[in-house]
């Protein structure tokens, strides 16, 4: 009898194996499943059909698991929780990466409004600090010096032709690029020569505007009497010889001004 | 025959259970099947199905006859096959080393 109810207790998943061997009811269970497991493993297709049922069994089991595990989320609302969490997330890795993305991807220029040049984005303030003379290094401040005096010089002799400066600006001194390339091609010690070439041009300037004014000067040389070089508003009354000795006087000692000037600088 | 559970799977589970290798066919089984992504497929449906009906949760019942068949065909086939090869190698690795004649606690 106890044979009989055996396997009706013995359901698959309530059997305790351990508690069937200590049965004494059941003295030879092992025996009997060795020779289950020798019929089974004889039969392939038997066996290959119990794995089958046994893995569908286990993936209803883990199934069951995960549809148990959702429907308490969503019945005590956590799983609402979890989505809201989840988008904040995602929101805050998209704004991390919207900034990044147009830089990488788009290389936009900007239009210079001093000099009308594109320049690139990234290249912008630097260029227009130069181009404004407002960066602390040395060479733009004096290239800027530059455009200014050459501006005024041009906006002097030639003030009709707004046009007609802004192309010779152009060939000359508005182009960076081949400022640059004079700089690096200047060593230091040449960097003076230009200076010294321009000063003879200021000196003629200064001699022409005495001889403009020759009423002046005639008055300031009758006042000292000085046969001084510095009495160059005597011109009125000297020969051309004596001119050009004094335009040379002139020039030594502006010469040695300027000097002192780089020495300063 | 006496001791011997109905169904397959029972027949399988008891002979793994003595052999001691229950526990370690099922952590594999679910290891690959978490692995393949099928759980997050599964939990994906779960999820459609609860929020079909936005006003009311259905009821586990309804969504276990919904969701099982759908679990079991979202299995990949690759990845079915392997663990049944592997199972059978098991068996087979049984039957050469010997059945298990004493109990181990």
């Amino acid at each position: 009898m106890a044979k009989k109810s055996e396997p009706q207790k013995a359901s698959p998943k309530s059997l305790d194996v351990s508690e069937l061997m200590r049965d004494n009811d059941q003295p030879n269970f092992l025996n009997q499943m060795q020779e289950d497991f020798k019929k089974m493993m004889i039969d392939k297709q038997v066996l290959q059909k119990c794995i089958e049922t046994f893995l569908d069994e286990i993936i209803d089991q883990l199934t069951l698991g995960i549809i148990f595990d959702l429907h308490r989320k969503f019945k005590t609302k956590a799983y609402c929780l979890e989505v809201k969490e989840n988008e904040e997330e995602a929101d805050a890795e998209q704004s991390e990466e919207l900034p990044l993305s147009p830089v990488k991807s788009s290389p936009q220029k900007c239009v210079c409004p001093n000099c009308a040049q594109q320049v690139a984005a990234l290249r912008f303030a630097r260029h227009l600090a130069k181009c404004m003379g407002l960066s602390n290094n040395s060479r733009s401040s004096r290239n800027a010096s530059r455009r200014a005096a050459t501006n005024k010089e041009k906006g002097a002799s030639s003030s009709s032709s707004y046009s007609a400066n802004s192309d010779d600006d152009n060939d000359e001194d508005w182009n960076p690029r081949m400022n640059r390339k004079k700089d690096k091609s200047f060593s230091p010690k040449k960097k003076g020569t230009p200076k010294r070439s321009s000063e003879p041009d200021l000196a003629e300037a200064i001699n022409t505007d005495t001889g403009e004014t020759d009423e002046a000067k005639n008055l300031r040389h009758t006042r000292s009497n000085s046969s001084s070089p510095d009495s160059l508003s005597g011109s009125g009354n000297i020969t051309p010889k004596k001119r050009d000795k004094f335009k040379k006087m002139g020039k030594g000692k502006e010469r040695s001004s300027a000097s002192t000037s780089l020495k300063f600088d | 025959m006496s001791g011997k559970p109905e169904n397959a799977n029972g027949r399988v589970s008891m002979h793994l259970d003595v052999n001691n290798g229950l526990e370690r066919v099922t952590e594999l089984i679910e290891t690959r099947l978490i692995e393949s992504g099928w759980k997050d497929r599964v939990k994906l449906a779960c999820r459609e199905a609860i929020t079909e009906n936005n006003q009311n949760v259905p009821s586990v019942d309804h969504l276990i006859e919904v969701i099982t068949p759908k679990a079991r065909a979202l299995v990949p086939d690759a990845v079915k096959r392997e663990l049944l090869h592997e199972i059978e190698m098991i068996f087979s690795n049984i039957e050469k080393g010997g059945y298990t004649t004493t109990l181990d606690g």
